[in-house]
């Protein structure tokens, strides 16, 4: 006689727990009640949770950002935009007077305050956002499939703007 | 490398002027652990590739060197910790800063260590890369660190206990060496479960 003879074999479904609840007990049974009926009143009834299991922790900067507003970088970045933004406004001025000697105009256009920050930015911008390194290439990853690097401003960049 | 904090409290006598000072303390501590995590959100955290790539040998010895050594000596100050390498601040270039105690910053370029291995002493490590984690890991007591400071110049120091312990760990880092890569099996199973990924909601 074999030592499981008679024991009930289990089925698959009751191994992988697949039954769904059973046992209802009178608590169990109250509290599902209680659910049910908080349930008609609840708005939320029907649509995803907006709450979810994540299987990471929220970064550092992103929490800190919570905290205190934008992060040095974003400021950096921001003041750039505003400062292209500025300078191309003043030569659409400039151009729009349509000097003889534009390409000079072009060459001696002052672009140092917005350069300064250009090059602090592609210095220190993957230090301040922790920029990911792809392994292979030992480089920064893009950022939105461009190179973080952002080039200086100069006559070139003028003159693509605003032809001779 | 991590500071610390056990063996760094100070006992005070409890009389009524520091019921008069408590306040302050708290809101101290809280601007001091506020700075702390400002510092290190710009620190690489574990499993951040950048933290296992080996450093390349610094060739030119210019304003952004110094610049670097400046910020990471306010990074590794701001976020209480004893040592900070570049690799740690995804900066793939042989230097790393070191203040023990309460010796002064001192910034190493290319370092280039030899080990006394005569005497050795496991004690328990932190890292500013491995939040709360700390590992015991086996260190030489002494070493001779040489290399370059920022402006180009030959150091050569010799260093033991707690010195000589902080700069094994930084020239580890450049190598993308961590200290759980030099523990016993049973604490970096201990430090791995600590530094998995935690589900949470959000």
């Amino acid at each position: 006689m074999r030592h499981t003879e008679g024991v009930k074999r289990p089925h698959a479904e009751e191994i992988l727990g697949e039954w769904g609840i059973r046992d209802v007990t009178p608590p169990s049974q109250r509290q599902r009640e209680q659910l049910a009926s908080d349930a008609e009143l609840n708005p939320h009834v029907g649509t995803r949770l907006r709450r979810r299991l994540r299987n990471f922790r929220a970064d550092p900067d992103s929490y800190i950002a919570s905290l205190g507003g934008p992060l040095p970088y974003m400021q950096r970045l921001r003041q750039i935009e505003a400062l292209t933004r500025e300078h191309l406004a003043r030569l659409e001025e400039a151009y729009a007077e349509r000097p003889a000697d534009w390409p000079a105009v072009a060459a001696r256009w002052d672009f140092d305050d917005v350069n300064d920050l250009i090059e602090r930015h592609n210095r220190w911008y993957p230090v301040e956002a922790r920029l990911a390194m792809d392994p292979r290439s030992r480089d920064f990853v893009k950022v939105g499939g461009r190179p973080y690097r952002r080039d200086p401003l100069d006559s070139a960049w003028v003159l693509e703007r605003f032809p001779a | 490398m991590a500071h610390d904090h056990a063996h760094d409290e100070h006992e005070h006598d409890h009389d009524e002027h520091d019921h008069e000072h408590e306040h302050d303390d708290s809101a101290g501590d809280r601007e001091r652990e506020l700075v702390r995590r400002q510092a290190l959100a710009q620190i690489r955290q574990y499993p951040d590739v950048a933290l296992r790539m080996r450093a390349r040998e610094v060739t030119e010895f210019d304003e952004f060197l110094v610049q670097l050594v400046e910020r990471m000596a306010n990074l590794m100050h701001d976020a209480q910790g004893v040592g900070l390498a570049a690799t740690q601040i995804g900066v793939l270039q042989r230097v790393f800063v070191f203040a023990p105690d309460d010796e002064p910053m001192r910034a190493v370029v290319n370092p280039q260590l030899t080990l006394d291995e005569s005497e050795k002493l496991v004690d328990e490590e932190g890292c500013l890369s491995l939040r709360e984690v700390r590992v015991p890991v086996e260190r030489a007591t002494k070493v001779v660190l040489e290399g370059k400071d920022p402006n180009g110049d030959d150091v050569r120091y010799e260093l033991d206990g707690l010195a000589a312990r902080v700069v094994q760990h930084e020239t580890d880092h450049l190598d993308g060496v961590l200290t759980i890569d030099r523990t016993d099996p049973e604490s970096r199973k201990r430090a791995l479960g600590t530094l998995r990924p935690q589900p949470t909601l959000a």
